[in-house]
């Protein structure tokens, strides 16, 4: 990856790339559906694992972990807006690269939450993704994290957030996919 | 009684109907603690404890409970060539190591390189926003840049072809939860993630000007290695901080380190040995009378104090040996 030089972190080289494999030609082409899916059938989901309360300093908090995904949520708020006009609409979030994992958890929880409730407040929800394993998995995991999260938290809500991914290979539909089978798609 | 049923929105008078006793003092402690912070910590220090149970360390033989548990958790992100996972207490770090191939320096045609840096995102503490790395998370970064590279890593052991090929170690930490004491606990982190490290088999190929790697367990002729460590330069950090000049708080939590004066850190190696002391701040009240605040503490003079920190150091690194040598 070329790194840009950024005087607000400590600088590697100007240069440098993912190492390259001696094999990686030689890896198989056609698609290791059971070896992938560890023995699952077509309709079963990975096991999840998810604690609210672990981040203290938040308002309300939740970890998530399904296999090779690992995000962690914290919700601060409700906390004074910048600008006091009465808005329905929550805010758009920070300018990243992975804007449309922030999107889509957004439009995925903004019916849950109870906003008349909080006039002239924002509720921030920050997820720090620590593993990946394909962006619809974040999508779905980060969402559960968030709703999860804003119940720690206290915030009126209609109900809970949950999310699952499926994806369809050769005609069948498969639940909670990995990357590496997004690719062979 | 009537109060529950009557009104639609709740005044503050209903909500006190529906708390207990025990709980109405706390919320009578927790308002105190946010005017009064200075004072809200003095008041617990008089009486020799601190306001997460902790006891003071001001003998020697009693400093076991003066720190907070430690647990360390590695190799759990399979996107990384190592990682590891830190819990100070609540302070909460997680560290992920990339090894990336690159052309070596000019003038350091042998060396590889170690690029170590933290990042405080917003959702570690209500004090942080989104946006670029605030001084703190500078100031942190620069700091374990020194400390780690101080030769843990010989860069020498990074390089794969001298002059064309070498590996670049970028060791990035994450803090998810901020309770205070964050150096201690990214540096930690950033060791055992580089205890973690393997790295696959590199091979420069000079006619096509390629470096090849093999991947592990696929060629026994060619197997990943772990990093080559220099066990005497393995840094370990306590820091200390001091408060009202007088008291010497170890491993400070965030509510007690917005109120130092002063922090301590002592880094020794694996065998106890200091490695690098350092003090942010204003540094101890040197005189020998009592400081402004009631201090029933004997030492106040700064050598001492130093000294006090150092021998409490040694101790405390004896106990996180077992756990980084046992993970």
């Amino acid at each position: 990856m070329q790194s840009v030089f950024d005087r607000r972190r400590i600088n590697g080289p100007e240069d440098s790339s993912a190492p390259i494999f001696a094999d990686e030609h030689q890896k198989s082409l056609t698609p290791d559906l059971y070896k992938d899916r560890h023995n699952r059938s077509v309709s079963d989901i990975r096991p999840i694992f998810l604690q609210p309360g672990l981040i203290s300093q938040a308002n309300g908090s939740a970890y998530i972990e399904t296999d090779r995904t690992k995000i962690a949520c914290s919700v601060y708020g409700p906390r004074q807006s910048k600008n006091t006009a009465y808005n329905e609409k929550a805010s758009e979030g920070p300018t990243s690269e992975d804007r449309s994992i922030a999107v889509a958890i957004q439009q995925a929880l903004l019916s849950s939450v109870r906003l008349e409730h909080f006039p002239k407040s924002t509720i921030d929800i920050f997820l720090v993704i620590i593993e990946a394993d394909g962006i619809e998995g974040c999508v779905a995991s980060g969402s559960i994290a968030a709703s999860t999260a804003l119940a720690d938290a206290g915030i009126d809500m209609y109900g809970l957030v949950t999310s699952c991914t499926a994806g369809k290979i050769s005609g069948l539909i498969q639940h909670k996919k990995s990357f590496s089978m997004f690719r062979r798609m | 009684m009537d109060t529950v049923l009557s009104s639609a929105t709740p005044s503050a008078t209903d909500v006190n109907s529906f708390l207990s006793a025990a709980e109405k003092e706390a919320l009578k402690a927790a308002t105190f603690q946010r005017l009064h912070p200075q004072i809200y910590l003095e008041r617990f220090l008089e009486e020799k404890i601190r306001p997460d149970g902790r006891s003071i360390a001001d003998d020697e033989n009693e400093d076991t409970h003066a720190w907070r548990n430690v647990e360390v958790n590695v190799g759990s992100i399979t996107t990384t060539s190592g990682s590891a996972l830190v819990r100070l207490g609540n302070t909460t770090v997680v560290c992920g190591v990339k090894a990336e191939i690159c052309e070596p320096e000019l003038d350091n045609s042998d060396e590889g390189f170690l690029v170590p840096n933290v990042d405080l995102p917003a959702l570690c503490s209500p004090k942080f926003k989104t946006g670029p790395p605030t001084e703190e998370a500078q100031v942190l970064s620069e700091r374990l840049n020194e400390v780690l590279g101080n030769g843990m890593i010989p860069l020498s052991s990074l390089c794969i072809y001298p002059g064309k090929s070498a590996w670049v170690l970028y060791v990035d930490a994450t803090v998810i939860n901020y309770d205070g004491n964050v150096f201690d606990a990214a540096l930690l982190a950033m060791v055992c993630a580089l205890k973690n490290v393997s790295l696959p088999h590199a091979e420069f190929n000079p006619e096509l000007n390629r470096t090849i790697c093999t991947r592990p367990k696929s060629d026994s002729s060619k197997p990943a290695r772990k990093l080559i460590i220099e066990e005497d330069l393995v840094p370990l950090s306590f820091s200390f901080g001091v408060f009202a000049g007088s008291y010497l708080l170890p491993d400070p939590t965030a509510s007690e380190e917005s109120l130092l004066d002063t922090t301590i850190s002592i880094i020794l190696n694996t065998r106890a040995r200091i490695l690098a002391l350092s003090q942010l701040g204003t540094g101890v009240d040197k005189s020998e009378a009592p400081g402004q605040g009631v201090a029933d503490i004997p030492h106040t003079r700064e050598a001492d104090t130093l000294a006090r920190c150092i021998s409490l150091a040694k101790k405390r690194q004896a106990v996180i040996m077992k756990k980084v040598y046992d993970t």
